[in-house]
Order: structure tokens, then C-alpha cells, then sequence
């Protein structure tokens, strides 16, 4: 594969862009709007009935749809809005799975679309002009949930309530890089993932 | 040149393995013939390009079998190869062929093991096995198995057909639907994993494993089926034991072991089945070619290289020309009971099953699996009972047992508390609003739990002071001629209205609590909590409360229709709902009411300890737990006494027979199972088993049916007695006056 990054100075946007983080007031507003977000995946967890230990909140995807969130947003905010951002279902994901024991930290991909898929995109995101350029002309940036077990990621997307999988490399959506933000090397798939490094997943981007 | 013989052509939503298999055999023997079998002219894999002939037969029904066997066999002497992808087919040829070095199929002895649910398979293998109940077992483990499962199951065939059950009556359906349909009471439920799903295909010969692989499925049609799938090698942690499995059985041809892979990406095994799938030749472009590993090794040579276009598969429609010397069938004609025509296999394949069971079993019998013999309580009860004189249909109490049972909960409630949260019993009045009930719980200490003003001053003439009643429902000001009793002991609220009215008079309750109506849970009850204002909402009525009166939640969900794992679940939700309304609103969370909806045997099963001992972990404030019985204490404690009015026959054997009760004396009489008993000559006890005949009753309406499936014996007569269990309860309260001209 050999794919062309369109926008130099996006792509290294990207590169240095931390993962998104709510703002918490600190106050009743926020403090209820965290209660009521764990409730609700409490509503949805269903491990007795699955008899599983992680319950992946796959009810976001359900609940919000998918679309731009003005920056910066805080917590009792975000629970409110009809569609949002991956930065959020990010962040809403690891605070259920936190809340579940479950060890989790932020990652961020990039996948491949193309540009008929990406110019939607654009399109849709043209009035939030001062919102952070995730969208290239084939690949954009995206932000998932790294679930640790034992020595291994899993890597949850919560946008649409998935499981990436390492092996996917090629085809609409596939990721060709990932960076985590676990303090320790994880595997994932044949790829070994340490803390703040872009790995590629696939041989050939060039920018 | 080598010829072949595949079986299996039907291409439908879920198509056999056929095409998919010759097309495998094709790319690696180009100069083949391979030659398809099929059974139906509608079968639509008969004109692919594959097949150099074609062999249609008639269907199963209408086959002559020692013709078929002579002529397969005739084809294998003369040095064609075999390989069958039906099921049922496999099953016969190992029967009728048996052993034949051309014939790649597996033995008899083979496929005993395989046999579904084949769940002695799981001990050589690394896979869970998710729990199975064969359906020749008695009613109430049936139920039981249900419940357990939180009604998530599976009816299943014994060799084809899955139909998820969600409650008794569609349980009563699928199993009249299947048993007719198979003409075999071989069917078992399995429990549902919530879990994408896994394929391992497999060709082996003569016990040595030739090769196989791992398909993860992608897209499914939507009876399950694959679409498309990425297929890989096996790791190395499976192929072992796959070997060594596959050695155990002596295993001859293809084979495919259907697997599921929950959350936690455990794998669990659901079938075996004895020939390649469908998705076959998927496995073949990926570069996984097992039927031509399997036919160069019984030619005894190298199977030649296979090349992988990618990793993964999908299907495509395509239109292909039909070939002249076959043509199509014509359409069926409509039928008063269908509305969508569907072309269905027809091959009929229950016929096969028929001819294999009888040669192998003989005819089928039931196992009776009677009720469970009445305990010493139940028998000192019905002693009291004149029977000859009954007047039917009659209810029949069993105060021993009633007492034993609101004993046992007094019991319970004192043996799980000491400590923060002490467990409440309450007495639901709505489920059986009876003198002798509500005096049990008074007897026993019980508060009593009311859904409206009249069943509260029942309560209170029948002593129970206000401070000791526990007021609920959507309903609970009705009848308005009444003044409310005030001091009650919990009142919970149905709306945010309400709850915001009620907080304006604190002299109501001591403790005042909102119902909460879960998010995944499908209820006309309770204030909803999914929207973050709806929330808050509740949240301003919560601190508008009084601070003298003691905050409470209450949840009921019944049990017995989502079942118990399910409950937990529900019941671990509404903690997390408790906490929330506690850190936006500031109010403490002191009481918590569990409501009732318990299938007896469950409650009596229930962890109370452990419910108290989560709440108390959630709810740091927690004081009480209200458990409101009411089913659960009176459902046994009843039974329905009736008379045979008819017994009907049909060529000489009972076929059903009418009795006075009817569905207006037990109007749950299909929502869960009853146990029946007939009265011998003898004055005892004969609990009724399984059986092929049905119990009706007495009025004009289809779905007046009081016991089904049931063993009546022969010398069943008219006016004589039977008594139906479980017939309290609701089977009381909601019973109503029909067909008794008044």
C-alpha cells in the first residue's frame, strides 16, 4: 500500500494531538452527569446474563449519534447532545470501563476511506471551523478505547460500538496507524504498541 | 479420469455445501467430472457450470432406498468417489453403504459421538459448552432451564432447525412445530451465548486430519448464516486437539464445528457438523483447498498447491441459465396458510429422519417424567378433602403448605439480617387478596403490600395498621371516594408527577421512593431515567422531599418473564440508578424495594445475603430491603380439581379428552406449566407425564387447552378426577365467570 498524506500540516496536527478530555465542572452538573452515564451503561452490562467480565458499553453507539462536538465540552454537556464526536464516545467509554475495574486507556488511529467518503465528512464538519482537522483526503484521525488483558490490547471503537481488528490492514476503514497511551508495550496482533509512539500498521505512508 | 459424485446442490438462504464443493474440487482437478446429486428440482445449485452431470433424484418420500443404495454403490465399485453434504444423507449412507475406501463419509461409529448436542465433543476440546436440556424432560425443569437462562434459549431440532424461545407459549409453539415437522421428540434446548461467530472446517481421512482452518464470520443473512468470512490457518493451541480428536472418531470427509466467541473472547461450541459448509470453496480462495486435500488423499496422492487470492470471502447473487434437460419446477400453489410463498427444500428430509430413526431406535418413546411425588404437607392437606363429593370445577387450598411457605419467608427475612440493610417481607395483596392469605402474613409479621386504595383498607380491616403497609402501582389513589391512609409505612412513586404531588404531604409515608423504569427493560412502569433531563427531572422532585421522610427506590421486574441472571443484572442497574440520584440530588437512598414476580423455586433459591450485601456495597445509606412475595407464597398453595367429561379416541388409541375446568378457572393455564395428577381407583395420586395427548377444556374457545402434552393412560374415563398444580396465584385472583349461563 502506499498512501499519500494530502496535508502535511494536518498530518503532523495529528501526530502531536493528545487524546480529547472532558471537562469536569466539579460541580453538581458534572458530578450527575457522570452518575447518570454510569447508571446507564449499569443498565446495559448485562454480565450476569452473559456471564462475561467486560461489558464493552456498545449502547453508546445506540444512544448518540455520531456527528461534530464544539470543543472544548464538558461532561453535563456531552451526555446532553444528540451527536458526538469520537473524542467523546472516547472518553465516555473509558470512564465505564474504568468504572468497571477494567484497565483502559485512550488510543487514537488512523484509517483509510478515501476521498468520496472523506469529502462527506468535511462537508459535515464545515461549520465547526475551529474544530481540530481530522479529516485528510483518504486517511483521517480517530479516537478508540485500548482495553488491556494481560499482555494484549483490544482495542474497542466505541463510535460504533466495534472491536478493531489488528489483522484488518487493508479495505474500507482499515486502521494503518495507532498510538497508545498505555505506560506498558502491549501486543496487538503481530504489531507491538508502547506508550505515545505512532505505529504503523501497514508499510507505505509517506508525508 | 477421476469422477465425483457431490451431494447437497439446494443454493437457497441456507444453502448446502454442494457447488461450493465441487467448485473446490474443480479448481484443483480441472479434468475431473464431478457429477451433482440432489433430491429436489428446485434446487438451484443443479445448474451451476460446475457439474459435468447431473443425478436428480426424486425426493426421499418417494425414493425407492435399496435402489438408491445399489446404484450408489454400483457407482463406487466402478471407481467414482462420493461425497455427501446433507446431513441426514450421510447418516443413511453410513447405514446403507457402511465402509467404502470411495465413499468419503463418515462411519457410523463416527458420527454416534457427533450426534447433536454433542457435548461429549467439548471434553477433547478447548471450547466451553453452553448448557443443553433435552426436551423429553418434565415440564417444570423445562421452565426451570428457561428461567435460569433468562429465557435466552434455543429449541433445536435434532439435526436441523433453531428457534429462539422468549417465553412458554412460544416454547409450547416451537416444540408442537418441531416435533410435528421431524416426527421426533429428539429435541433439547440450548442456552443463547451473546457472541459473534466462528467456524472451524476440517478434512480428515480415516482418522488423520488433513487439514483445516478458522473462518471468522463478517456478515450474516439473517437466519444466521454466512455471508462473508475471513478464513486463516488454525493456531497451533486448536489443531491438537482437533487431531487428536479427529483420530478419536476415525473421522472420514469434511467437517465443520460451529463455535461462538462471547465478550470476553471465550469460545464456546455449538454444533458439529458432518460435512463441509457452505462457505467451502470460501476456504478454497483463501488457499485452503479441503475437499481436494480430502479426494487426492483417498486417491493416495499429493493434493495439488492451492493458491490464496486474500484472506477473505463474500457471496454474490448472480443469475446463471437453467439448464433445458432440467428446466424448474412450477410455482407452487398458494395454500389457505401461508401469505408469503417461500420455495422451500423438498426434499423432504423428515422422511429420511423418520426411516433412520425407526432403523436404529425403533419407535419413539417418551420418557414419562411424572410430577414430583407430593410432600407430606401437600398430603395432609388433600387428606382433609372429600373427593367423592367434590363439586368440580373446585379450588382445593393447601393450608399446610401456605403456612409452610410464609413460614419459610419469615424464616429467610430473619436469618439474613444483622446487617446495615435488614430484608422487609411484604405480602402482595394484588397477587391473591384473600382472608386466609392476608392473615398468614399477618401471622407471620409481614407487611402488606398494596397497588390501591381498596386493596389498603383490606389491609387495615384485616389489622394491619398504616405504618405496616407498603403502597405502589400507577393506580395506587384509586378508588378517589377514599381518603388515604396517611403513616404509611413506604409509598413509591410511579411518575415525576406524582412524586412531586406526594412531596407536598409528607404526613403520607415515612418513606417515599420513586419506580424506576430501566433503559433496557420494556416497561409501561416507573419514571424513565434515559434522558439526562428526564433525570434531572427527577432528580428536583427527589430533593423537593420532605427531610424528615426517608428516601426509597423501588424496581419490580418480574423474574419469571426475564429471568433470574437477567434480574441480577436489572437489580445491579438500579443500585448504579441509586447512586446516581444520590450524587445529584444529595438525598440518601435508605430503602430499596425489590417488588416480587418470582417463580417460586427461584425465590426460595434466592441469595438474600447476597442482594444485601451488594446493595449495601453500592448504597452506603442503605437501612432496608423490601421483598414482596406474592406468587411465590401462593401459587402452590392451590390446585384446580376437575372432572374428565370425554375422553376422545382415534384408531383405537386416547387421542385428548375434555374436562369441566377451563381456561376462565385457569386463566394462566399456557403461561407456564402445571402439574397434573389423576386420581386412581385407589384414592391415590398418579402424577401425569409426557405424552402425545392434550388436556381441554370445557368452553368454545381454540386456546382452552389445560395441559399439553401429557401421557393420559388408556383407561382414562370419564368422571374420573384430576387435580391441576401450581393453580394459585394470579390463576386465582384473575380468573373470571364464563360458560356458566350467569
Amino acid at each position: 500500500m502506499n498512501l499519500v498524506v494530502a496535508n502535511r500540516k494536518t498530518f503532523r496536527g495529528w501526530l502531536e494531538q493528545p487524546a480529547s478530555q472532558l471537562i469536569d465542572h466539579g460541580t453538581s452538573c458534572c458530578i450527575g452527569a457522570r452518575a447518570w452515564l454510569h447508571a446507564m451503561a449499569a443498565s446495559y452490562a448485562f454480565r450476569h446474563t452473559d456471564g462475561t467480565a467486560i461489558a464493552a458499553p456498545t449502547f453508546l453507539s445506540r444512544r448518540y449519534k455520531w456527528g461534530p462536538t464544539a470543543w472544548p465540552i464538558a461532561w453535563c454537556e456531552a451526555v446532553r447532545a444528540n451527536a458526538i464526536d469520537c473524542g467523546v464516545f472516547s472518553a465516555f467509554a473509558r470512564a465505564i470501563l474504568s468504572a468497571q475495574g477494567v484497565e483502559c486507556y485512550s488510543a487514537q488511529v488512523m484509517q483509510l476511506f478515501g476521498p468520496e467518503t472523506t469529502a462527506h465528512w468535511r462537508q459535515r464538519w464545515a461549520d465547526q471551523p475551529v474544530a481540530f482537522n481530522w479529516i485528510d483526503k483518504e486517511l483521517v484521525y480517530h479516537e478508540v478505547v485500548i482495553v488491556v488483558i494481560g499482555d494484549v490490547a483490544e482495542v474497542f471503537n466505541p463510535s460504533d460500538g466495534q472491536w478493531l481488528s489488528p489483522a484488518a490492514a487493508a479495505g474500507y476503514g482499515a486502521v494503518v496507524a495507532i498510538r497508545s497511551e498505555c505506560p506498558r508495550s502491549l501486543a496487538w496482533g503481530r504489531h507491538t504498541l508502547s506508550m505515545d509512539k505512532w505505529i504503523l500498521t501497514v508499510p507505505g505512508i509517506s508525508w | 479420469m477421476t469422477t465425483v459424485y457431490v451431494s447437497g446442490l439446494y443454493s437457497g438462504p441456507s444453502p448446502s455445501a454442494g457447488v461450493g464443493t465441487a467448485r473446490a474440487i474443480r479448481a484443483a482437478f480441472p479434468d475431473a467430472r464431478v457429477v451433482g446429486v440432489d433430491y429436489w428440482h428446485g434446487s438451484s445449485g443443479l445448474h451451476h457450470e460446475v457439474f459435468d452431470a447431473l443425478w436428480l433424484l426424486p425426493s426421499w418420500e418417494h425414493l425407492d432406498r435399496d435402489t438408491h443404495t445399489k446404484e450408489i454403490r454400483a457407482r463406487l465399485d466402478d471407481g467414482a468417489f462420493f461425497i455427501s453434504t446433507l446431513d441426514l444423507e450421510i447418516r443413511w449412507l453410513a447405514g446403507a453403504i457402511g465402509g467404502h475406501d470411495r465413499l468419503l463419509v463418515p462411519k457410523l461409529s463416527s458420527l454416534q459421538p457427533t450426534l447433536k448436542p454433542a457435548q461429549s465433543l467439548t471434553e477433547l476440546l478447548p471450547f466451553g459448552a453452553p448448557e443443553t436440556l433435552p426436551l423429553e424432560r418434565r415440564d417444570a425443569e423445562i421452565y426451570e432451564f428457561c428461567r435460569r437462562h433468562s429465557w435466552r434459549c434455543w429449541l433445536k431440532g435434532p439435526f436441523h432447525d433453531a428457534i429462539f424461545v422468549g417465553d412458554w407459549r412460544t416454547l409450547l409453539a416451537a416444540r408442537d412445530y418441531l416435533e410435528r415437522r421431524w416426527q421426533s421428540t429428539k429435541l433439547f434446548l440450548q442456552a443463547h451465548v451473546r457472541a459473534t461467530e466462528e467456524s472451524i472446517c476440517l478434512a480428515a481421512y480415516e482418522g488423520e486430519l488433513l487439514g483445516a482452518v478458522h473462518m471468522e464470520k463478517r456478515l450474516t443473512t439473517a437466519e444466521g448464516k454466512t455471508w462473508a468470512g475471513r478464513v486463516i490457518a488454525l493456531p497451533e493451541f486448536l489443531l491438537t486437539p482437533i487431531e487428536k480428536l479427529v483420530r478419536r472418531l476415525d473421522w472420514t470427509g469434511g467437517a465443520e464445528i460451529e463455535l461462538f466467541k462471547d465478550r470476553d473472547a471465550e469460545r464456546w461450541f455449538n454444533e458439529w457438523n458432518p460435512r463441509f459448509p457452505a462457505w467451502i470453496y470460501g476456504a478454497t480462495l483463501a488457499g485452503f483447498n479441503l475437499p481436494a486435500q480430502l479426494l487426492a488423499r483417498a486417491q493416495g496422492i499429493a493434493a495439488p498447491p492451492s493458491i490464496a487470492t486474500g484472506d477473505s470471502f463474500t457471496r454474490v447473487v448472480v443469475e446463471v441459465p437453467v439448464r433445458l434437460e432440467i428446466g424448474l419446477p412450477l410455482p407452487t400453489e398458494p395454500d389457505d396458510f401461508e401469505f408469503v410463498s417461500a420455495s422451500k427444500y423438498g426434499a423432504a428430509l423428515p422422511e429420511l429422519l423418520c426411516t433412520i430413526e425407526a432403523q436404529y431406535n425403533g419407535p419413539q418413546q417418551l420418557e414419562a417424567h411424572p410430577p414430583a411425588p407430593f410432600d407430606a404437607d401437600m398430603r395432609a392437606d388433600l387428606s382433609e378433602v372429600d373427593f367423592a363429593a367434590i363439586q368440580t370445577p373446585a379450588r382445593v387450598f393447601l393450608p399446610r403448605v401456605a403456612d409452610a411457605l410464609f413460614g419459610e419467608l419469615t424464616h429467610r427475612m430473619v436469618k439474613s439480617a444483622g446487617g446495615r440493610a435488614a430484608p422487609v417481607g411484604a405480602y402482595s395483596i394484588k397477587t391473591a387478596p384473600y382472608a386466609e392469605y392476608i392473615a398468614l402474613a399477618r401471622q407471620h409479621g409481614l407487611l402488606a403490600e398494596c397497588i390501591s386504595q381498596a386493596e389498603v383498607q383490606t389491609a387495615l380491616q384485616a389489622g394491619f395498621p398504616a405504618g405496616e403497609i407498603v403502597l405502589n402501582g400507577p393506580g395506587k389513589w384509586w378508588p378517589r371516594s377514599t381518603m388515604p391512609a396517611m403513616g404509611l409505612y413506604a409509598l413509591f412513586c410511579d411518575s415525576v408527577e406524582e412524586l412531586t404531588a406526594v412531596a407536598c404531604n409528607p404526613a403520607l409515608a415515612k418513606v417515599v421512593g420513586a419506580r424506576l423504569k430501566l433503559p433496557s427493560i420494556s416497561s409501561r412502569f416507573g419514571i424513565p431515567v434515559d434522558e439526562p433531563d428526564t433525570f434531572n427531572t427527577l432528580i428536583q422532585a427527589v430533593r423537593s422531599l420532605a427531610v424528615g421522610v426517608e428516601f426509597g427506590m423501588h424496581f419490580h421486574i418480574a423474574s419469571s418473564a426475564i429471568g433470574v441472571a437477567r434480574w441480577w443484572d436489572a437489580f445491579e442497574s438500579v443500585l448504579a440508578w441509586g447512586l446516581a440520584i444520590e450524587c445529584a440530588s444529595k438525598r440518601r437512598v435508605t430503602v430499596l424495594d425489590l417488588g416480587g414476580g418470582w417463580h417460586p423455586e427461584d425465590f426460595f433459591r434466592l441469595d438474600i445475603d447476597a442482594v444485601l450485601r451488594a446493595a449495601e456495597g453500592v448504597l452506603p445509606h442503605l437501612r432496608r430491603v423490601l421483598f414482596e412475595p406474592g406468587k411465590a407464597l401462593t401459587q402452590p398453595t392451590m390446585l384446580l380439581a376437575t372432572h374428565v367429561l370425554e375422553v376422545r379416541r382415534s384408531k383405537g388409541r386416547i387421542e385428548d379428552a375434555i374436562v369441566d375446568a377451563c381456561i376462565a378457572e385457569l386463566p394462566l393455564a399456557n403461561y407456564y406449566p402445571h402439574p397434573i395428577w389423576l386420581r386412581t381407583p385407589d384414592g391415590e395420586w398418579h402424577g401425569l407425564g409426557r405424552g402425545r395427548q392434550q388436556l381441554y377444556g370445557r368452553i368454545c374457545m381454540e386456546e382452552d387447552r389445560i395441559g399439553s402434552n401429557l401421557a393420559l393412560p388408556e383407561t382414562l374415563a370419564p368422571g374420573d378426577i384430576l387435580l391441576i398444580g401450581d393453580a394459585g396465584g394470579y390463576n386465582r385472583s384473575m380468573a373470571y365467570e364464563f360458560g356458566r349461563g350467569k
